[in-house]
């Protein structure tokens, strides 16, 4: 249903131009979920963005997103405006900033119906309170007026939550839903997500650093580093066999709670940090942090290497690494 | 060195804040941000404060480091109450507790360089020679990973993680017997934060400094902590050892806390 072949996202900043999303292709099925993983600066949210049609006005993209037999990116503006957020919707990351303070959250939940014309008149009222039932805010009724600020930061996730979902899309982008949240608060919006998802059939692409969100809420993940996949698969696939050095290095980093209770025990930690976006090297986009360098690395970008049905990494040295 | 010896205690802490008056007549609402918070924390330990937002455990920092005064309770620092103390006193009593805050990118001048960033709480609370004082910062630089010629730099030129070494090679300068950490690594990249991590692990293992490290996030304090307390609404639901409480958790707000984490 949604089809991204080699999107290249370029930026201009103020240190020259930039290369923020290299030759990323992946493809969204109808009712599929897809992850994103990666840390700041590897290009996850620039790429939700681009579906979207909201790249910043410093960026120019090259390459197709392919949506419905449409390619997204050479629609005029017009016609992304009856795509965005009627069949595309979003949730953006920070529910503190993303609503409008100044309106009550059932003229901001109406909003997008009425823009792309889903309901009478007569009918919104009733639609508003429908969604603020469906994602769990109680008394709709006394809530429908109320503004932002009067709720706490979940409530407003789901309030932005009955945004994206109020013209019924068929893709759902959720970026960093749940990272400006407490973790039981989080768990309660992501069990709401997945409800929903089920409910009305739709497809996710869900973007996150934290790969226990990830893991648990996607059928497939790529990993993002510096711009560029590294590693791509069906979730339990990936997560049993972690392939590429950066996602290996990624997964081992992270403290668990099943860790062993040891004094002496150590993180295993990637050397350095992730470079500045200007300073992306050529070649594989890990090189300057990776224990396995070659000199093929620097030279050439790693092709895919299949490593088993529906995974794949993007590496040179993987023969070393097992 | 680990006698089980109480290096800070807290006495039926607590700390409400008022609210504005809603209306003239009627009483103002009260936050109680901590409430009756009673704990030991064992010198050469680390000592954990998990809670959601809101929980109070930023308050609690706060108190111990005797920066808000509290409504009522003591906190005692080898067995001296630090609001008893007269302000000179208390900024003696400083060289031995320091401060690591979350943001790294917003806790440290963007104006000055490395080294005055570095020796301030030396300038302010002991009295040393200009070689001295560069040596020590060097010294303490080093032992935090990061180079003698970076203390002529400005902290734009460093990363998220190499800026939370500077801020915690600050809090290190005094030789504290205690550090306070609030959220150190949850403004950091996940493969930075390993890195953070296993640098306050070392720099334990060789100076023998008391953490009291709060967080949001239960792995990382189960990864640093050996004692640790749940707050919830100002208040402690649960407290032991690190071990106990995350491997049997007895309250249900605890349970519910690690139930919430997402595994792989």
């Amino acid at each position: 249903m949604l089809d991204i072949k080699n999107l290249n996202i370029n930026l201009n900043t103020v240190y020259g131009d930039a290369t923020a999303v290299r030759n990323l292709s992946f493809k969204l099925e109808k009712g599929k979920t897809l992850g994103i993983v990666g840390e700041s600066g590897c290009g996850k949210s620039l790429t939700a963005l681009a579906v979207m049609g909201l790249l910043p006005e410093n960026s120019w993209s090259t390459g197709e997103i392919i949506f419905n037999n449409k390619n997204l990116l050479s629609l005029n503006e017009d016609k992304l405006c009856k795509i965005r957020g009627n069949s595309i919707g979003m949730i953006f990351q920070e529910p503190m900033t993303s609503l409008n303070p100044l309106h009550t959250i059932g003229k901001q939940i109406a909003e997008p119906m009425i823009l792309h014309g889903k309901v009478t008149r007569s009918m919104i009222k009733k639609e508003v309170l429908n969604l603020l039932d469906m994602v769990g805010i109680p008394d709709p009724l006394k809530r429908i007026s109320s503004f932002p600020h009067e709720l706490s930061g979940g409530q407003r996730q789901r309030v932005m939550i009955a945004m994206a979902l109020s013209c019924k899309p068929e893709i759902l982008i959720a970026d960093e839903p749940t990272t400006a949240l407490d973790v039981t608060i989080q768990k309660q919006i992501l069990d709401l997500i997945k409800d929903l998802i089920d409910e009305f059939g739709m497809s996710m692409i869900l973007i996150s650093h934290d790969l226990g969100v990830i893991a648990n809420n996607v059928q497939e993940i790529i990993v993002m580093y510096g711009g560029v996949c590294v590693e791509k698969g069906y979730t339990k696939k990936l997560i049993n066999n972690i392939s590429h050095p950066y996602s290996q290095g990624l997964f081992s980093a992270i403290p668990t709670l099943e860790m062993q209770e040891d004094s002496e025990q150590r993180l295993k930690t990637i050397p350095g940090s992730v470079p500045e976006i200007t300073e992306i090297p050529k070649g594989c986009t890990f090189q300057g942090r990776c224990e396995y360098v070659s000199d093929i690395c620097v030279k050439n970008s790693p092709n895919s290497v299949k490593i088993s049905e529906d995974h794949e990494a993007y590496c040179f040295n993987l023969d070393k690494l097992n | 060195m680990t006698n089980n010896e109480t290096i800070v205690e807290a006495k039926s802490l607590s700390k409400f804040y008022r609210l504005p008056k809603e209306s003239l007549f009627k009483k103002p609402e009260v936050i109680k941000a901590v409430n009756d918070v009673n704990f030991k924390i064992i010198k050469g330990k680390s000592f954990g404060v998990v809670g959601e937002s809101g929980s109070g455990k930023s308050t609690l920092a706060r108190c111990i480091m005797g920066l808000e005064r509290p409504t009522a309770g003591e906190v005692k620092i080898n067995s001296v109450d630090i609001f008893s103390l007269s302000a000179n006193e208390l900024r003696n009593m400083r060289k031995q507790f320091q401060m690591v805050f979350q943001d790294p990118f917003g806790s440290l001048n963007p104006r000055k360089k490395i080294l005055s960033i570095i020796a301030e709480p030396l300038d302010v609370l002991e009295k040393v020679k200009k070689n001295d004082r560069r040596s020590r910062v060097i010294d303490t630089l080093k032992s935090v990973g990061l180079k003698e010629t970076d203390i002529e730099k400005f902290p734009h030129e460093f990363s998220g993680g190499q800026r939370q070494r500077i801020a915690i090679a600050r809090a290190l300068i005094t030789k504290p017997k205690i550090i306070v950490a609030d959220e150190p690594v949850s403004a950091l990249d996940v493969s930075v934060q390993a890195q953070v991590l296993n640098l306050l692990q070392d720099l334990q293992d060789s100076f023998g400094v008391t953490y009291i490290l709060i967080s949001h996030d239960l792995a990382v304090v189960k990864f640093v902590c050996d004692d640790v307390i749940v707050m919830n609404e100002g208040k402690i639901v649960e407290s032991g050892s690190a071990k106990e409480i995350f491997t049997n958790p007895k309250h249900e707000y605890t349970k519910t806390l690690l139930e919430a984490v997402p595994r792989f």
